[in-house]
């Protein structure tokens, strides 16, 4: 069972994501905003990590950057899921380790949910 | 004649009697101590007078051209008014004038009018100066050869005296002028400064107006990054959601779905797409007139990404049963922001599909020097004549004839235009005829060509431009 991280502020997207991934077979925990998510990072060590940008707190972008700074949260693949959607902020996110970056409302969540699974198996794979 | 008769010969009073020198001796101390015209004509005139017992006297100054200079008189009840014809014929005379010894004639009648028993010219070796017109004695005593001495010694020296004050005077108003002028200029410099200063201030308070304008204009500028933000976000947020949920009720995540449902949920799903759709145009186009879209220039094979986005529209063509084909393509590197190019032919393509119902979508290229044209052909329903020039328009809708066809936002193709322009490209509408298809033409830089070196140093001196301008949506 692979463990999956939801970093979402927004209720509604959170409930349906969090719904989507339980229906696919994931372990599922949910962060509200960008101290929880590192908080939540080491706690849960989650396999893959969904996560928003723009959020209270510390957002997506700074906890990509203090995840990178910690070696034992390095690891974690994070994917950068929101509807902030510029070339610039797809670089940024990549740059600061992101492995993908992906516009909410261009996906449903069946399309998230596999690209995620696409993800983590050409992972275990390679 | 010595000093001493003269004296004893003035029988009336030894009080008046006055000796030739001494006399000229006073006179003398008063022109070498007087320097203003003025003072030396009264003092003279008061010192001969009453020397001389004379009941009033005058100077009569001459200037150019025979001109009455200036009067000074004494002892006159009235200001005395003098002709200066009159005074232009005693002048021209060469001695000395003395009525008693006149015979008659002009020059006795105008002295007689002047109530003048004298006239003593008063001239320097250049030029004349004017007249010394005596009245007769008091009591009507007579004049004495020694006056007329006395008066012969006065006349050239009083000439100098009235020369040098002249001059004096010439100077002394010549200053004046020039202080005046001087503070008249002062004066309009001061004014000049004023006006300078004033139009300083004016500048300076236009400045101001400019720069709050120019801050108001950065507020609101800033406003609308954070509307655009807003919308960006807020709106896209809950169309995520309702779009999420949908499609998870018609995967059957929430249970088995009834066929009576299907219908509508998928109208929902379409119109919410619409939305979206729209929503991502309006801030696009917002980004595109506000000079902020971003373009991240790169090289690319342009027949890798047709490949790629003719399997993804390969099942709405299957749905439509409708071909979609490449026809032709070979490797070809182009330069140009990879995502927008897709969304160009995203919408071209996308067009041309929703628009056909028979036949199919071809893509074709044609090759120019130093360009890629791809070429969108279908065999839809084609644009009538006079719509095709609203083509490009923003939210001009052309209405298709048939009910029930998807509408768009109406703003693709501008946007796609306006975008395929900025790396370099253009698109247009090469031939539509009415029921038998369109095509339309995307062009873009081939790589390393000059078009495209010239279109990427534009792109990264816009972006330098605007180095502190983050992308938020």
């Amino acid at each position: 069972m692979a463990k999956i991280l939801i970093v979402e502020d927004d209720l509604l997207l959170h409930k349906m994501y969090r719904k989507k991934f339980e229906v696919a077979g994931f372990v599922v925990d949910a962060a509200y905003d960008g101290e929880e998510a590192i908080g939540k990072m080491k706690t849960f060590a989650p396999d893959i990590v969904l996560l928003d940008v723009m959020m209270p707190k510390l957002n997506g972008i700074q906890v990509l950057e203090k995840a990178q700074a910690d070696s034992t949260l390095r690891h974690i693949p994070v994917i950068v899921l929101t509807n902030l959607g510029g070339a610039i902020d797809a670089q940024t996110a990549l740059k600061k380790g992101a492995v993908s970056y992906m516009v909410k409302s261009d996906f449903t969540p069946s399309e998230v949910v596999a690209k995620v699974q696409e993800f983590l198996s050409t992972r275990k794979v390679g | 004649m010595d000093n001493q008769s003269n004296s004893v010969g003035n029988i009336f009073s030894k009080q008046t009697a006055y000796t030739v020198q001494g006399l000229l001796y006073s006179l003398a101390i008063i022109m070498a101590s007087t320097l203003r015209l003025e003072d030396l004509g009264h003092r003279l005139l008061r010192e001969l007078i009453s020397a001389m017992r004379v009941v009033h006297g005058a100077f009569v100054l001459i200037g150019e051209e025979g001109k009455i200079y200036e009067v000074i008189h004494e002892g006159y009840t009235l200001t005395p008014e003098f002709d200066e014809n009159e005074i232009k014929i005693l002048s021209n005379q060469e001695k000395m004038l003395v009525f008693s010894e006149l015979p008659e004639g002009e020059l006795k009648d105008i002295m007689q009018g002047l109530d003048v028993s004298l006239v003593v010219y008063l001239r320097t070796e250049e030029e004349n100066i004017g007249l010394l017109l005596l009245s007769k004695k008091l009591l009507g005593a007579p004049y004495k050869p020694y006056d007329m001495q006395m008066l012969k010694i006065l006349a050239p020296v009083a000439a100098v005296a009235f020369q040098n004050a002249r001059s004096f005077e010439e100077i002394r108003q010549f200053n004046t002028t020039l202080e005046q002028k001087v503070a008249q200029a002062t004066n309009e410099l001061k004014s000049v400064n004023e006006g300078v200063y004033k139009r300083n201030l004016e500048l300076a308070k236009v400045s101001e107006d400019l720069s709050r304008a120019n801050r108001k204009l950065k507020a609101f500028d800033k406003l609308k990054d954070e509307f655009l933000s807003v919308a960006s976000h807020e709106l896209r947020t809950p169309m995520t959601a309702i779009k999420g949920f949908i499609s998870m009720i018609e995967e059957g995540d929430y249970g088995e779905v009834g066929d009576k449902l299907r219908t509508p949920l998928r109208d929902i799903e379409i119109s919410t797409d619409r939305l979206i759709k729209l929503v991502n145009d309006m801030l696009n186009i917002s980004r595109i007139e506000a000079g902020r879209l971003k373009f991240a220039i790169s090289e690319f094979f342009i027949n890798d990404l047709l490949s790629d986005i003719v399997s993804s529209l390969q099942p709405l063509a299957k749905e439509k049963r409708i071909s979609l084909e490449i026809s032709e393509f070979e490797k070809i590197r182009v330069q140009g922001d990879e995502d927008k190019v897709r969304q160009i032919l995203d919408n071209l393509i996308g067009n041309a599909l929703k628009f056909t119902d028979k036949g199919g979508v071809t893509l074709s290229k044609r090759s120019k020097d130093e360009e890629i044209e791809i070429l969108v052909a279908d065999t839809g329903i084609g644009i009538a004549q006079e719509d095709q020039g609203k083509l490009f328009k923003k939210f001009e809708l052309i209405q298709p004839q048939d009910v029930g066809r998807p509408t768009g936002s109406g703003l693709g193709l501008y946007i796609s235009r306006e975008i395929a322009r900025k790396m370099g490209g253009d698109v247009w509408l090469e031939r539509s005829i009415k029921d038998k298809g369109s095509t339309f033409v995307f062009s873009l830089p081939l790589a390393k060509m000059d078009i495209a070196k010239k279109v990427k140093a534009e792109i990264e001196k816009e972006a330098l431009a605007h180095p502190d301008q983050k992308t938020l949506v």
